[in-house]
C-alpha cells in the first residue's frame, strides 16, 4: 500500500490523529502539568523549573517545534475528519435518535478540541510570548518573575474561573482520547477493555485535578 | 393468544429518493402481543390496502433474525430497543398498550433511501465484493483437519462472521460509517489461515471501498457495538485498524 493511500484513508487519518494525541500527552501534556505543580512548592521552585527550560536553548526550542507540528497535525486532520463524517448523514434523522450510552465526552470531542485550540492561543498570548514585565511580576511587592506573573494573572476572577473551566474542558477531552487513541492504533486488547477506559478517565480527572489544584493554591496566597 | 395492544404508530412515508417526505400517523388496535414488529407492519398494510391506501414498503426476508433485510429505527432505536435483535425478531410484548411508536428508515449518505422504509445497501455488497473471498485449491477435495486453527481464533472468526449486514451500525452511528461491519467482514477473514493469501489486499481494497462508498470515518462512540443485532464487538474495529497498518508495513 502506498503512503498516500494510507494518509487519505479513513484508518490511515484517524489513526494520524490518534498517534498525534498520544504523543501531545505523552510529552506535552503531563510533562507541563508536572513542570506547573512545581508552582506548589514555592516561588523558588517554579522559577527554577522556568529557568531550567530556559536553559535549554535551541534544544528547547526543537521541541517546541515538534509540538506544534503535532498540534497541526493533530487539528488539520479531526478537521478533515469531522467535515467527512459531517457529510456522511446528508439527510439527518427527523425523529429524536436515542443516544445508547455513549459517552458524554466522545460526542463533545469535535467541540471540547476546539475549545482547547481557542485556549491554547490565549495560553501562548498570556504566559509564553508575554515578557517578564517588571509589573506583571511583582506579587505583594516582591518581584517573583514567572511566579508573580502566575500570581497576578490569577488575581482576575473572570481568568482565574475561565481557566478552571477549561481544565475541565481538558480533562473531558482527554477521558476520550486515550482508550480513543489506544483501540485506534489496537492497542486496547479486548479483555483488557475496562482497564483501559478506567486509565483514561483517570487521566482525564488527573489532569483536570492537577490543573485545578495550581489555581486553587493561587486562590489561597 | 397474548394480550392485545392498541398503539399510535407514526411512519415516515416517501415515494422515492427524489420525493419529499413526512411521518404519516397511524391507529391500530388490536395487536398480538406475540406478534413480532414485522407482523404488525403486516397488520397495518392489510387495513391500508383495504382502505384502498398505499401500503408502507419495508423489506423483510426471513424474519428469523438472519438475513438481514430489515431494520428501521424504531424510537431511536435501530432495530428497536432490544439489544441483539433484529426487528423482525423484536416482538410487540415490548410496547405498553395506547403506546407512540415511531419509525424512521436508517439514514447515511451511503445507504440511500428508495422508498418509506426501504433502504439500499448495494454499497455494503460492494465492499465485500473487494475482497470477502478466500483462494481455495480446486481438484480433489483437501483433507478435513488438515490445517489446524487454534480455538479462541476459531471462536472470534465464528463471532464476526455473524455480521447478516444490515446496516444498522452505520445507521447508528454518528459518522454514519459502516466502520463495524467491514471490520467484521475483514476480521471473520483475517483470523483464520484460509484468509491469509488475500489478507493485505483484502484490507486495503475493501476500507477504500468503503470510503469511496461515502460512509463517515469511525470515532470510537461504539454506537454501532449497541445496535448490532449479532452482538458484533468493536474489538473487531480495533483489529480492522492494526490489519490496515499491517498491510501498510508488508
Amino acid at each position: 500500500m502506498k503512503i498516500s493511500k494510507y494518509i487519505s484513508s479513513s484508518i490511515g487519518k484517524k489513526q494520524i490523529i490518534a498517534f498525534s494525541g498520544l504523543v501531545l500527552i505523552a510529552i506535552f501534556i503531563l510533562p507541563h502539568l508536572l513542570g506547573n505543580l512545581q508552582i506548589l512548592r514555592g516561588a523558588q521552585a517554579f522559577n527554577g523549573y522556568a529557568k531550567l527550560l530556559h536553559s535549554m536553548g535551541f534544544v528547547l526550542e526543537i521541541i517546541e517545534a515538534f509540538f506544534a507540528l503535532m498540534f497541526v497535525v493533530h487539528i488539520v486532520f479531526t478537521i478533515i475528519l469531522v467535515t467527512e463524517n459531517f457529510r456522511a448523514r446528508s439527510i439527518r434523522y427527523k425523529s429524536a435518535i436515542a443516544s445508547e450510552p455513549r459517552s458524554f465526552a466522545s460526542r463533545m470531542m469535535p467541540y471540547t478540541g476546539a475549545i482547547i485550540l481557542l485556549f491554547l492561543v490565549v495560553h501562548l498570548y498570556d504566559f509564553a510570548f508575554a515578557k517578564e514585565a517588571a509589573t506583571s511580576c511583582v506579587w505583594r511587592g516582591e518581584d517573583l518573575g514567572l511566579y508573580g506573573m502566575v500570581m497576578n494573572s490569577f488575581a482576575n476572577p473572570w481568568r482565574l474561573g475561565g481557566y478552571a473551566f477549561i481544565m475541565l474542558i481538558v480533562g473531558l477531552h482527554l477521558s476520550h482520547a486515550l482508550q480513543s487513541a489506544l483501540q485506534t492504533l489496537n492497542l486496547r486488547p479486548g479483555r483488557y477493555v475496562f482497564w483501559f477506559n478506567l486509565l483514561s478517565y483517570f487521566l482525564g480527572i488527573s489532569v483536570t485535578v492537577g490543573f485545578v489544584s495550581i489555581i486553587i493554591y493561587a486562590v489561597v496566597h | 393468544m397474548g394480550k392485545k395492544l392498541a398503539l399510535t404508530l407514526k411512519i415516515w412515508r416517501q415515494e422515492s429518493n427524489k420525493a419529499k417526505g413526512k411521518f404519516e400517523t397511524y391507529k391500530l388496535k388490536d395487536i398480538d402481543t406475540d406478534a413480532s414488529f414485522v407482523e404488525m407492519l403486516d397488520v397495518l398494510n392489510e387495513e391500508l390496502a383495504l382502505a384502498g391506501k398505499q401500503p408502507v414498503a419495508f423489506e423483510t426476508d426471513c424474519r428469523e433474525g438472519i438475513c438481514g433485510c430489515c431494520g428501521a429505527m424504531v424510537n431511536g432505536h435501530a432495530h428497536g430497543p432490544q439489544r441483539e435483535t433484529t426487528l423482525c425478531q423484536l416482538h410487540m410484548r415490548l410496547f405498553e398498550n395506547n403506546d407512540t411508536i415511531i419509525v424512521e428508515p436508517f439514514r447515511a449518505k451511503a445507504m440511500p433511501l428508495i422508498k418509506d422504509l426501504i433502504i439500499d445497501r448495494s454499497s455494503l455488497t460492494r465492499i465485500i465484493a473487494k475482497g470477502g473471498y478466500v483462494s481455495v485449491r480446486t481438484g480433489s477435495a483437501p483433507d478435513a483437519n488438515s490445517i489446524l486453527i487454534r480455538k479462541e481464533n476459531a471462536e472470534a472468526a465464528m463471532d464476526a462472521a455473524q455480521c447478516i449486514g444490515c446496516g444498522a451500525c452505520a445507521a447508528a452511528c454518528p459518522n454514519a460509517a459502516a466502520m463495524l461491519y467491514t471490520a467484521a467482514k475483514v476480521s471473520q477473514l483475517a483470523l483464520l489461515p484460509q484468509g491469509h493469501p488475500e489478507r493485505e489486499k483484502r484490507v486495503s481494497e475493501m476500507l477504500t471501498q468503503m470510503d469511496k462508498e461515502g460512509f463517515g470515518n469511525c470515532s470510537n462512540s461504539y454506537e454501532c457495538e449497541i445496535v448490532c443485532p449479532k452482538g458484533i464487538s468493536v474489538t473487531n474495529i480495533a483489529r480492522l485498524n492494526k490489519e490496515y497498518l499491517r498491510a501498510l508495513l508488508n
